[in-house]
């Protein structure tokens, strides 16, 4: 148990943590990695894989998305290995007048924004989607959005990030954060020994806010539980990710006309077809801590929202169903920050259901921060220091 | 009756079960009603229940109780179903599972 150094210690080696790791190895920093589990071993490998824009607030929320995006279109050709990239678009379905109505204000939000977003008629989604339910009034397209494997993508940064010299700890859990004299970080205890650092991101996800007390700060951030149906392969349903319009609803905690239980699990419809021949089906929201059980009421739920919108799946089989945990912020925005308070502590984390879609944006910018570099988007709504200005 | 088909044994009671008529890919073929899909098709020979979807190779039995989804097929107005745990009833039309095209690799059907 040897002591080493390093120019930053990530904490964290999910997607957020691996993108870090990536893009601060281009600069050639000397990175190392401390994960207390398997690289993508918590929320990476038990999500969906999108990078989207059609689902983001117009605005700073969408540009960010679209900015990633651009970057993952250069991650494929970057990385040593494959991850399933595409990007086929995606669409949004409406099942009233109202929420045709509420898509279309949607849509010439983004349009203005630049972003290639348009409204979808009846017959347009009848001409694509021949196994959609006849009642479905129509929707909405983002013509850029992608899809990867998300677990995929993650090793892909990882392998990529360790030939460029980052050094990965699995299995190996952070004790301590060491912080000098004038409260700037100097090392990060582990299970497997001490490096002394002078800078060190959280990149820990729903874990976090246990990271920030180490060094005296509370990140706000809860998990937020979803669980994802995988069905059998079977005949292809479709090619491109569908949800639900009144998901924008659920996401952003506005009333939906949906019964009781459906409200209750904070369930929409997410379809997501893969290159395995089959689909992956979310989702669902809950507060309920750490807990990572599945519920069979949650699981009927979300198959009885999808077969709403896909009665052939009522013939097709679940293979199994997982779910994970999502890093909450109350604002529905990450951390992306420099803390003050803290000289040399950053933290990247908190990207709720969107850690796939902006985990290139975030790493970028991260690794800008690091190197006091001009950071490819401004960061100021990603300040950690927004939250304690609200309590003031 | 097939020869593979166990007939004499402690648990089993002597014309306990009723004789129904199915079909396997269109070929008529007898079994007990109310035994699952694979043990009629065992019964008669068949382990071959599904091609694999991606690589066309074949599957059968595995696990025999409903877990490893390895022994779907696919019956005619029920969609696909385990062998396993599906029981068998008069005049069933079960087809093998096939392999099927790749939408999204682009991958073709054979």
């Amino acid at each position: 148990m040897g002591n080493e150094t390093a120019d930053v210690v990530v904490i964290g080696g999910g997607i957020i943590g691996m993108a870090t790791s990536y893009y601060l190895s281009k600069l050639g920093l000397d990175v190392v990695v401390v994960e207390k589990g398997e690289i993508a071993g918590g929320t990476s490998s038990k999500c969906d894989g999108n990078i989207l824009a059609i689902d983001k607030e117009p605005g700073f929320d969408s540009q960010m998305s679209l900015k990633s995006q651009e970057l993952v279109t250069e991650l494929v050709k970057e990385l040593d290995e494959e991850f399933e990239y595409r990007a086929p678009g995606s669409i949004l379905v409406c099942e009233n007048e109202e929420e045709m109505v509420a898509a279309n204000a949607w849509v010439e939000h983004q349009k203005q924004a630049g972003l290639p977003f348009r409204m979808l008629d009846r017959n347009d989604i009848k001409s694509e989607w021949k196994y959609m339910a006849d009642d479905i009034y129509g929707g909405l397209e983002c013509a850029t959005d992608s899809t990867v494997n998300p677990v995929l993508f993650t090793y892909a940064l990882a392998v990529t990030a360790k030939r460029l010299g980052v050094r990965l700890k699995t299995h190996t859990t952070v004790t301590k954060i060491r912080l000098d004299a004038n409260g700037a970080v100097e090392g990060v205890e582990t299970s497997s020994g001490l490096i002394y650092t002078k800078q060190v991101v959280n990149a820990a996800g729903v874990w976090s806010k246990h990271i920030g007390q180490m060094v005296g700060i509370e990140v706000p951030i809860e998990p937020r539980k979803g669980h994802i149906l995988v069905s059998s392969r079977t005949k292809s349903i479709g090619t491109r990710k569908v949800m639900e319009f009144s998901y924008l609803m659920s996401k952003f905690g506005k009333e939906r006309k949906v019964d009781e239980e459906t409200e209750k699990y904070g369930v929409a419809l997410v379809f997501e077809p893969t290159a395995s021949q089959n689909f992956l089906i979310g989702s669902s929201r809950e507060f309920v801590g750490f807990q990572t059980q599945i519920n069979v009421d949650v699981i009927r739920c979300i198959a009885r929202r999808a077969i709403r919108f896909f009665p052939v799946m009522k013939d097709i089989p679940i293979l199994r169903s997982y779910c994970g945990l999502r890093p909450w912020t109350p604002d529905h925005l990450p951390i992306v920050s420099r803390v003050e308070e803290v000289p040399g502590f950053y933290i990247a984390a908190g990207h709720e259901g969107d850690g796939i879609s902006l985990a290139a944006i975030t790493g970028k910018v991260m690794s800008e921060l690091i190197t006091d570099q001009k950071t490819t988007i401004t960061t100021d709504p990603l300040r950690y220091d927004r939250f304690q200005k609200t309590e003031v | 009756m097939s020869k593979l088909r166990i007939v004499n044994h402690p648990l089993i009671k002597k014309g306990e079960q009723k004789r129904i008529s199915f079909t396997f890919n269109g070929e008529s073929l007898e079994g007990l009603e109310g035994e699952p899909i694979a043990a009629a098709l065992l019964a008669h020979g068949i382990r071959i229940l599904r091609r694999h979807e991606e690589s066309g190779s074949n599957r059968g039995l595995y696990c025999a109780i409903g877990h490893c989804m390895e022994c779907r097929v696919d019956v005619q107005g029920k969609g696909q179903v385990r062998a396993c745990l599906t029981p068998i009833v008069e005049g069933m039309e079960v087809v093998e599972g096939k392999q099927l095209e790749n939408k999204i690799t682009g991958r073709e059907a054979p």
